[in-house]
């Protein structure tokens, strides 16, 4: 189970990770030249600044690409089916590849809005999103 | 590019394939190798060059040079042996190319490029559990992600935004599978049906089994010579151009993570990479005459075909319902049946697009044979959804 597979948490990622323990999805952003940088990173993806600062993001976005999972193709997925993935677009303006979780999920669509809910696991809490109104 | 110093595709080979048990990758890649330098006339003594692509089941990181070995390469005569990794190589387009720098270089005279793995006989605790593993253990695998859905979410968004039907998708793979019921080598050959298609269970929505690449066993090769040495072969089918794009224009590189924010790349890519080819063979897409694209889902092909200007975007399915696959051009997809129906061993799938291209280029087609091309376009992704690979050939000649 999703309880089970940790992530397997770098050390560029650190704060977003005690973000998630503390119930925030946090993002970095430049504090050079504003860009928002994700994934995390140590070195800003514009212009190389060092200088990366952690903000807080709302946790709410829209599904920007999403499926249902049927037949996964690791074993150790097998026991969750049917579950959905997704692309979510976070309202900051970057996506990340995520699960839809909660009642509906199996019947998420494009354009739906979603908010993040972070599960436990054996290592760091992971973020995952559910529908909202 | 054009390279300053051309090179030509001088032989191909492949190994026994489908469902080969009891076969290792090496030995499989070892096969291909030995059966395209027989197809060229070159003694494996001539052989000063080496690019092939590690197992997916048993990856090796000195791959090469354990092949090399393998096979029993000549150490005074080698210059260059090459393991080319999977992420980079956009569907092999790119281990082709790699033959193709060296030999502008100067570097090799005659290189193999082969490519293989016993990916079906390995089961899928194995094989297809690496290719899941692939994943970024930090913010993918923890999810449950793997290639099919990945493309099955592409495919979601595609479906949403534009008119495009499962019936469409399922067009795409009815029309590979008849097109390998007519070659002999393809592992899937019974005919099917677009209601077969339908049928078939969903792996990941809005995918079907039917609508998925082939799990084979089975490896291809060519030799690649510099075209001064190639014009004293059997015969040679001239590298006119291959392009790599590694991104959006104007944007930063990109991997299948970085590719978020774009859920068209493989169409903004395939853009790329072909205007780029098309401009360094100095030729048109309406010059190309025969065509072969990777097909891991049915309608990566149709938004491959978007991207290298047969139709609009968003106008994929109703190309395909207008007969694209059975006339002209479209009518020479991927005649061998693609990675739906003719072999797909991993990294392999797209080095056997390059042997079926320089089959028919060459005049020496297995199957269905187009009607004597003159200018071949493959093309490929490869990073999963951030690196798009075309490459031009030209006719064969002796």
């Amino acid at each position: 189970m999703i309880e089970d597979r940790p992530p397997a948490a770098g050390p560029d990622a650190a704060e977003f990770w005690a973000g998630c323990d503390a119930g925030v999805l946090r993002f970095q952003r430049c504090a050079e030249c504003g860009e928002l940088n994700w994934f995390p990173r140590s070195f800003c993806r514009a212009c190389s600044s060092r200088n990366l600062r952690w903000e807080d993001g709302t946790g709410r976005g829209s599904v920007g690409e999403a499926t249902v999972v049927n037949r996964p193709m690791n074993e150790s997925f097998a026991d969750e089916v049917p579950y959905v993935l997704a692309m979510v677009h976070l309202d900051e303006g970057y996506d990340m590849l995520t699960r839809i979780v909660g009642e509906g999920a199996l019947r998420v669509g494009v354009g739906d809005r979603v908010e993040v809910r972070f599960v436990r696991t054996r290592g760091h809490a992971l973020p995952v999103f559910e529908q909202i109104r | 590019m054009s390279w300053a110093q051309p090179s030509a595709i001088v032989g191909a080979g492949e190994s026994a394939l489908g469902h080969v048990p009891g076969r290792s990758c090496q030995s499989l890649q070892a096969e291909a190798m030995l059966a395209a330098l027989a197809n060229a006339g070159i003694s494996k003594d001539e052989v000063d060059g080496l690019v092939a692509q590690p197992s997916l089941v048993s990856p090796v990181i000195r791959h090469a040079v354990n092949l090399a070995q393998y096979v029993g390469l000549s150490s005074d005569r080698v210059q260059w042996l090459q393991s080319s990794g999977h992420g980079s190589v956009a569907a092999s387009g790119g281990a082709l190319h790699e033959a193709c720098m060296a030999i502008a270089a100067g570097v090799c005279e005659t290189v193999v490029v082969v490519s293989g793995d016993n990916l079906l006989s390995a089961g899928r605790s194995a094989g297809i559990s690496m290719l899941a593993n692939m994943r970024d253990g930090e913010f993918e695998s923890p999810y449950g992600t793997f290639i099919a859905a990945t493309w099955a979410m592409t495919a979601t968004r595609y479906m949403h935004d534009y008119d495009v039907a499962e019936t469409d998708l399922a067009r795409v793979a009815v029309a590979l599978r008849e097109r390998a019921a007519d070659h002999p080598r393809a592992q899937m050959r019974k005919p099917m049906t677009v209601e077969d298609v339908l049928a078939s269970p969903v792996v990941s929505s809005p995918l079907r089994r039917l609508n998925c690449a082939i799990v084979s066993d089975g490896a291809c090769a060519v030799v690649v010579e510099s075209l001064a040495r190639a014009r004293g072969r059997r015969r040679h089918v001239p590298v006119l151009s291959g392009e790599t794009a590694y991104g959006m224009p104007g944007g930063r590189v990109t991997d299948d993570m970085g590719q978020v924010g774009n859920p068209y790349s493989a169409r903004t890519g395939t853009r790329e990479s072909s205007r780029r080819a098309l401009v360094a063979a100095d030729v048109t897409l309406a010059d190309i005459d025969l065509l072969c694209t990777y097909d891991p889902f049915s309608h990566v092909p149709l938004l491959f075909f978007e991207g290298l200007g047969y139709c609009d975007e968003g106008d994929g399915g109703q190309l395909v319902r207008d007969g694209f696959l059975d006339h002209g051009v479209g009518a020479t997809f991927n005649l061998h049946g693609g990675l739906h129906s003719y072999c797909h061993p991993g990294n392999a799938g797209g080095l056997f697009m390059t042997v079926e291209a320089f089959r028919q280029l060459a005049g020496e087609p297995l199957g269905r044979a187009a009607d004597s091309p003159s200018l071949g376009l493959v093309h490929g992704y490869g990073a999963n959804k951030g690196v798009f690979t075309t490459t031009v050939l030209a006719k064969g000649a002796s």
